[in-house]
């Protein structure tokens, strides 16, 4: 059994021992640690998921956006199992005196006791703050004790990359954008480098001014068949030229390479443009018969995550590009 | 569907991509200087690791001094692998940066550096595509400020098929002629718009938060009067001494070196009225409204509100640290003030009688930066002074650096059985709720610039204002002949200062 007052009392102790510990070993009188909270981070995972895996994500993520963090471990069993740990994630700035801490809870629940996570967790989300869910596991959205978990947050982040159909997920996705609430897909924030960088080309009025003439358009995947980045970028595409009365299809294209490997956009000879992917994180820009070199970070959760967590209002461009990606999808199956 | 205007980008997503540079070229004259190595380039190479540089981008470096491109591409990543602040070194991002660095030999006061440039640009506009916009950044010797923007002219670079700004670095001018001097010399070139006054300390994040602080909450503004603010001290202290720069320091002082720009423009920040948007020219009218309202000293007023003084030697941390008039190249009978404080008053509505206490110095016991600003105390005592350990007012401290954030001090009751109150700091820390970088002044300011936003930018009117505060003063002290030294180093600068303000029966707070 969790009582959430039993939990918050532990919170509380926990900085009142933090104080004591850190002006015992600090030379400065009154020194404290400094406590740090800008929302409530609510995470579901399996519990079969590698724990320290998601820690250092959860850990990193706290230094940008410091939190209440609240994990909640789904163990597969029928037994009633509801049990609670506290503790705090503290780090000293380079060159500060003082460390600065965050709250950590770690909830272990079985699927029998899914019912009673929202009475535990919502009681633990710290006022006036942002509650931002992440739901790492795929078979949550298909529970009954979804809607109740779900109803909590301000934003809910998934990621179409763990369902094993990407039309069900878009079609969750667009259900979801129907809501108030705020929707992210990590598949989508790992495409905003790619994205970015054909934004750039375009700020060329020569490129801008051709737009128009493109007549070819592709997405080329290195993946068995096209991930969601994939088709969430042939989406993207196909929406901003539709933007500018452009008829051009966008084509999804299978190649050797990873995730995404190429965009290519063709006007035949007139202006042609490529972001190709040359390996260890290089992608070759070609625009305009100018050809430069960049540098995108290797996709992880907490580079998704982290902007994701920046964003505190809807997108537009997401929310646009998820019915016709869910059309990808679907011309795909 | 979004839709789009056209002529714009249908790819822009302003919700998710960082601001970019658009394709230009930055033309550096004095690219072999301190100023091109210690800050333009590392903030320059800054952008192209954020990815924020158009394929389209080209630097030209212009210096005496005989180099090659590869040369002044090697002799640049040095600089920037030595200068470069919290970020990493990518050899792959210096390497595709690199291809758009460009060298050019040339003599300022020579027309053919100019004949030679024009060509060099176009050169260089073919090779890299940087649709004709220039940016004409003068990293020099203030005196060549003037011939510079005039052989720009002359070979017609002052416009072309883009745009073209001219950056210039403080100090503009050494007082309020010379100062209309230099500008109407840059004029005769490009129009003001096209002139880009940097002062760095506007482009520093905190400096731009104090307008989210008063601007973007509900909070402070009501209280951010007479009424309630008793006086606002601003202190920028260094902790070393002149470092190498007697000479050119022995020449500015503290005066003109700090108070003059960087400081008056911060009182500004934190006294103009609310522009009514952020756009350039809204913010820049206020600041500049403010600072025509600051009280201009008489003669007879300097002596009683503003103080100068000047390092001795001293023993620090074990060691003997020589006074100001034993720094090499600096006149041993030097009267250069290397502390410097000042009472201005604003006379509006909202600051009337409000005294700004101003004070810069070097050799100080540390290095900060901060504008603390001291509410009245409470109008009764209800617990009785015997109640609180010290009586302490209100104070709401904005620091600029280091450890940049925000404090607000009150009195708390002490745990306990009795009422005994106690001072306690309510701290946001700048570092820790924002975890990332944040970018150096320059990288602001360089984007700014190229972006063609001079919102951080000081424009004529301003400098010629604060030149009008600072120059009686000026004045008064150049006529006058002090007891220097006056402090030791390593100390919160002349007694004088503390008498300056005592008369208004407030101390200076230690920081």
């Amino acid at each position: 059994m969790v009582r959430p007052e039993k939990i918050l009392k532990e919170l509380s102790n926990l900085w009142v021992d933090l104080g004591h510990e850190e002006q015992q070993e600090s030379d400065t009188a009154g020194a404290g640690v400094l406590r740090a909270c800008s929302m409530t981070f609510v995470t579901i995972a399996d519990e079969s998921e590698d724990p320290s895996n998601l820690g250092e994500t959860v850990a990193m993520l706290m230094k940008e956006h410091p939190s209440r963090s609240v994990l909640i471990r789904l163990r597969p069993c029928d037994d009633q199992v509801l049990e609670s740990r506290v503790f705090a994630q503290c780090w000293m700035p380079f060159g500060q005196r003082r460390q600065i801490c965050c709250e950590q809870i770690e909830i272990t629940a079985s699927l029998a006791s899914l019912d009673d996570v929202p009475g535990v967790v919502l009681p633990l989300a710290v006022a006036d703050l942002p509650v931002i869910l992440w739901s790492r596991s795929p078979r949550l959205f298909d529970m009954p004790a979804f809607p109740r978990i779900a109803a909590m947050c301000d934003k809910l982040i998934l990621d179409t990359d763990a369902f094993t159909s990407e039309q069900h997920a878009f079609d969750l996705l667009s259900a979801e954008l129907k809501g108030e609430r705020l929707v992210a897909d990590l598949a989508w924030s790992r495409i905003t480098r790619w994205r970015e960088t054909v934004s750039q080309i375009f700020v060329n009025e020569e490129c801008l001014n051709a737009l128009p003439s493109f007549t070819r358009v592709v997405v080329e995947y290195g993946s068995a068949k096209p991930k969601p980045e994939a088709i969430y970028l042939a989406a993207w595409l196909q929406n901003c030229l539709s933007a500018v009365g452009s008829k051009t299809h966008v084509d999804l294209l299978h190649s050797e390479g990873p995730v995404i490997s190429a965009v290519t956009l063709s006007a035949g000879g007139t202006c042609d443009v490529s972001i190709r992917s040359a390996g260890g994180g290089a992608v070759e820009v070609s625009a305009n018969r100018l050809s430069t070199k960049s540098f995108f970070p290797e996709p992880s959760d907490y580079l998704a995550l982290q902007e994701e967590l920046s964003i505190t209002r809807r997108d537009p461009a997401f929310d646009a590009a998820v019915p016709v990606a869910s059309q990808y999808a679907r011309q795909l199956q | 569907m979004v839709n789009h205007m056209a002529g714009e980008n249908p790819f822009h997503d302003p919700l998710r991509f960082e601001r970019k540079v658009p394709e230009c070229a930055v033309v550096i004259f004095g690219a072999n200087g301190d100023l091109t190595k210690r800050k333009l380039m590392p903030a320059l190479y800054r952008l192209a690791f954020e990815r924020r540089l158009s394929p389209g981008f080209a630097v030209i470096g212009i210096s005496r001094t005989p180099m090659s491109d590869d040369q002044f591409r090697e002799k640049m990543r040095e600089s920037v692998q030595k200068f470069l602040e919290d970020s990493p070194f990518d050899e792959n991002v210096w390497s595709s940066f690199a291809q758009g660095l460009f060298y050019m030999a040339g003599n300022v006061d020579d027309a053919k550096c100019y004949t030679d440039l024009k060509q060099c640009l176009e050169g260089v506009e073919k090779q890299r595509r940087t649709g004709g916009n220039v940016l004409f950044y003068l990293s020099t010797q203030p005196s060549q400020y003037g011939p510079t923007a005039t052989g720009l002219g002359v070979v017609g670079l002052n416009k072309g098929d883009g745009w073209r700004r001219l950056v210039v670095e403080k100090p503009f001018g050494h007082d309020l002629a010379s100062s209309r001097e230099l500008s109407t010399t840059l004029h005769k070139v490009f129009v003001e718009e096209d002139l880009y006054r940097i002062d760095h300390y506007l482009g520093k994040e905190t400096v731009q938060n104090i307008l989210a602080l008063r601007f973007g909450n509900g909070i402070f503004e009501p209280l951010w009067n007479r009424r309630y603010i008793s006086h606002v001290q601003i202190t920028a202290a260094e902790s070393i001494g002149v470092e190498g720069r007697g000479a050119y320091y022995q020449e500015a002082g503290a005066l003109r070196d700090m108070i003059q720009n960087h400081l008056l423009q911060v009182m500004a920040t934190v006294t103009m009225e609310p522009s009514a948007s952020f756009q350039p020219n809204s913010v820049r009218d206020e600041r500049s409204k403010l600072l025509r309202s600051v009280r201009v000293m008489r003669p007879d007023e300097v002596a009683r509100y503003a103080v100068a003084g000047q390092y001795g030697p001293a023993r620090l941390g074990g060691e003997n640290v020589p006074g100001f008039r034993q720094e090499q190249g600096v006149d041993p009978q030097s009267q250069t003030d290397t502390y410097a404080a000042a009472t201005f008053f604003i006379d509006n509505w909202r600051w009337a009688k409000v005294p700004f206490y101003i004070r810069s110095g070097k050799r100080l016991p540390k290095r900060v930066s901060e504008i603390s600003i001291q509410f009245h105390e409470a109008p009764h005592a209800v617990f009785g002074n015997g109640f609180a350990e010290k009586a302490i007012p209100n104070l709401l401290i904005l620091r600029i650096q280091p450890e940049e954030g925000v404090s607000l001090k009150f009195l708390s009751k002490r745990p306990g059985t009795g009422m005994t109150l106690r001072p306690v700091s309510m701290d946001f820390n700048y570092g820790s709720s924002f975890g990332e970088r944040s970018p150096s002044a320059y990288e602001t300011l360089l984007l700014d610039a190229i972006t063609g936003d001079a919102t951080l930018y000081t424009r004529q009117d301003m400098v010629e204002a604060s030149w009008a505060v600072v120059e009686p003063i000026l004045e008064v002290w150049q006529t006058s002949r002090f007891n220097f030294p006056n402090y030791a180093a390593g100390s919160w600068g002349p007694t004088a200062s503390d008498v300056m303000l005592a008369q208004h029966g407030h101390v200076w707070r230690k920081p």
